[in-house]
């Protein structure tokens, strides 16, 4: 990961990290349901979740798994998950800082690796991927999901710079092809790829979870009153009153390790 | 000081060799490159920003 977006990740997430534990979109979801599903994990398993600020997809997989290892690049967001594994009496989690494309685990040591709305802030997603695929064994299973982008580079573009306008450490978001491609380039298969899902956010508490001052607050407000229908109607943008509403889509990806 | 299981599975994030706990020194320490990880609230510090180089480590 480039030296420039680790700081501001950290900056960023360092920050936050009390936010994120209360913040609802990253706490519940039928996403998170769907990949466990996927994943089928079970009591033999030992799961790897990378990037799991407070812990929210951990704790789904260690209902069913033996032992679920929790990665973050933040200490703050590992303290918050370690506090709330505690809260859950979850006792099967075991935490250690690490960056996403460079991780601190043997070659082949996990059944299953997962992530969850982290990569678009990754400044390497090949590299991540590459290394999912070193610390999972022969036919383990890669299960990801991540906030995504339209394939159409207009309405894109119109949505990677609102998410840097709101969040300095946002990377990109990768179109569903761009899922497809970069997981079988690092060697998976993808078995199953979804783009149903949506994460349903309002801008008060977008703007509120990332911390925004008052002008980016308005600059946010002007692009959303001024985005062409297109973009209106890929991100079911919609007003009510002073509140605005919007999704991303979400790409949610199964894979075995080849 | 280290879950006995995740010192297993752990490697250096660096030169990915595998690591050994210095107890004295609450550091986890490269086998082969010699970085030295720091341990903080019970959490390893698996960073390579954040090691320290150590002395090249002794054969074990």
């Amino acid at each position: 990961m480039e030296r420039e977006i680790v700081e501001k990740v950290k900056a960023q997430f360092g920050r936050q990290a009390e936010r994120y534990a209360e913040s609802r979109p990253h706490a519940t979801g039928t996403s998170l349901d769907l990949m466990v599903e996927w994943a089928t994990p079970t009591a033999t398993d030992r799961v790897l979740d990378v990037a799991t600020g407070t812990g929210f997809t951990a704790f789904a997989f260690a209902s069913f798994a033996r032992r679920v290892v929790a990665t973050d690049l933040t200490a703050n967001m590992l303290i918050q998950a370690h506090r709330l594994a505690g809260e859950r009496t979850l006792k099967n989690l075991l935490y250690s800082l690490a960056e996403a494309e460079a991780l601190p685990f043997r070659d082949g040591v996990f059944d299953i690796s997962t992530c969850r709305i982290a990569p678009h802030h990754f400044g390497g997603v090949p590299r991540f991927l590459a290394e999912m695929h070193r610390v999972l064994r022969s036919g383990g299973t890669l299960v990801l999901c991540d906030s995504s982008t339209p394939e159409d580079p207009d309405t894109s573009a119109w949505q990677q710079e609102t998410e840097r306008i709101r969040d300095p450490s946002h990377v990109r978001n990768y179109s569903p092809s761009e899922w497809r491609r970069m997981t079988e380039e690092a060697g998976f298969h993808v078995e199953r790829m979804s783009t149903e899902h949506r994460s349903n956010l309002s801008l008060s508490n977008w703007v509120r979870t990332a911390g925004n001052d008052p002008t980016t607050v308005r600059l946010l407000r002007e692009r959303y009153l001024k985005a062409s229908p297109e973009v209106r109607n890929a991100f079911q943008i919609r007003f009510e009153g002073e509140e605005i509403h919007f999704s991303w889509m979400l790409a949610i990806l199964l894979a075995r390790r080849t | 000081m280290i879950d006995k299981e995740l010192l297993e599975i752990l490697a250096c994030p660096s030169c990915k060799a595998d690591v050994v706990l210095d107890e004295p020194s609450a550091r986890i320490v490269c086998t082969a490159c010699g970085l030295r990880y720091p341990i903080r609230d019970g959490i390893p510090v698996m960073l390579i920003d954040e090691a320290e180089q150590g002395p090249p480590p002794r054969k074990l």
